[in-house]
């Protein structure tokens, strides 16, 4: 089982701008008088925008079809991947379920 | 004839991503607590998105359907991990007595999503779990510069002013919250 180094950058950049995209999200959601939140939103920007050229970059297809497939295939790529978190989920509610919070004296 | 119409001219891919980016704003503004008034609509922009995002025509779009099927066949176990994380950390004892049947029946929606992931998960072959290492490390580099810039952010800002002293009132009121907490008479000193 070989590994393509193209198709490794592309899940990674769709990873990437998923990260990106969703922090945007979160920021202009959150936004609030103690915010700070141009030089993270700056990050996440830049970053998105160098995927999403990146992505056109390295694929045949118009840079809107290829983002959308770069973007497409790391989401599948990550729900795929979701059912190992599972064991760690577990393993914090197991904690939870057995630990009191001390108390105040 | 009418709903199938409406049904097959919001299967776009516009209208797919829209949903996804409803989801994460519905997330996001339920996370940000009762403190901001928006919370109040997390949750109800969430199942909007959530809603939007299932329609069953999504799956004949192209690059998108994969994903929908991967979110749609994800979903069982997903829902069930969330509402059985919800009903333990309700029934846990970390912030008050034990709630007994909230933690059973969480833990039975649990061992739920853990099944049924172990079924799904079975399906996957090993260029699949790579293609998921590939995108994992995307997602995790993307939160990396993220904190990054957050870091920056938090280096290079200064505060504004100090605090004004505490008024009469707001002594009294820290004064009793101590005792009441300490224990003890603090007094007036």
């Amino acid at each position: 089982m070989g590994i393509d180094i193209y198709q490794f950058l592309a899940y990674f950049s769709g990873g990437l701008m998923i990260s990106s995209a969703y922090l945007v999200t979160h920021l202009i959601c959150t936004l609030n008088p103690h915010h700070r939140p141009v030089a993270p939103l700056l990050a996440c920007v830049s970053t998105f925008t160098m995927c999403v050229l990146f992505s056109g970059h390295i694929s045949n297809d118009s840079v809107k079809l290829s983002t959308r497939e770069s973007v497409s295939d790391a989401m599948v790529g990550i729900v795929g991947f979701l059912p190992l978190f599972l064991p760690l989920l577990c393993y914090a509610l197991a904690l939870a379920s057995i630990r009191s919070r001390p108390r105040d004296y | 004839m009418a709903e199938s119409t409406l049904l097959t001219s919001l299967a776009h891919p516009a209208v797919f991503w829209a949903s996804l980016v409803v989801i994460s704003a519905g997330v996001c503004l339920h996370r940000m607590g009762p403190a901001f008034n928006r919370s109040r609509f997390g949750s109800p922009l969430a199942f909007l998105g959530l809603a939007t995002l299932l329609l069953p025509n999504h799956r004949t779009i192209h690059p998108e359907g994969p994903v929908y099927d991967s979110i749609s066949g994800a979903l069982l176990w997903l829902a069930a991990a969330l509402i059985g994380s919800f009903l333990v950390l309700r029934g846990a004892p970390t912030y008050g007595s034990w709630r007994k049947i909230e933690l059973a029946s969480g833990w039975g929606f649990i061992s739920l999503s853990l099944y049924a992931s172990i079924s799904e998960f079975s399906n996957i072959d090993s260029s699949e779990i790579l293609h998921g290492i590939f995108a994992m490390t995307g997602f995790l580099s993307g939160l990396a510069i993220f904190l990054a810039g957050v870091w920056v952010s938090e280096r290079f800002s200064t505060i504004d002013d100090e605090s004004e002293p505490l008024s009469p009132d707001e002594e009294t009121l820290v004064r009793t919250i101590l005792a009441r907490r300490i224990g003890g008479d603090l007094g007036g000193n």
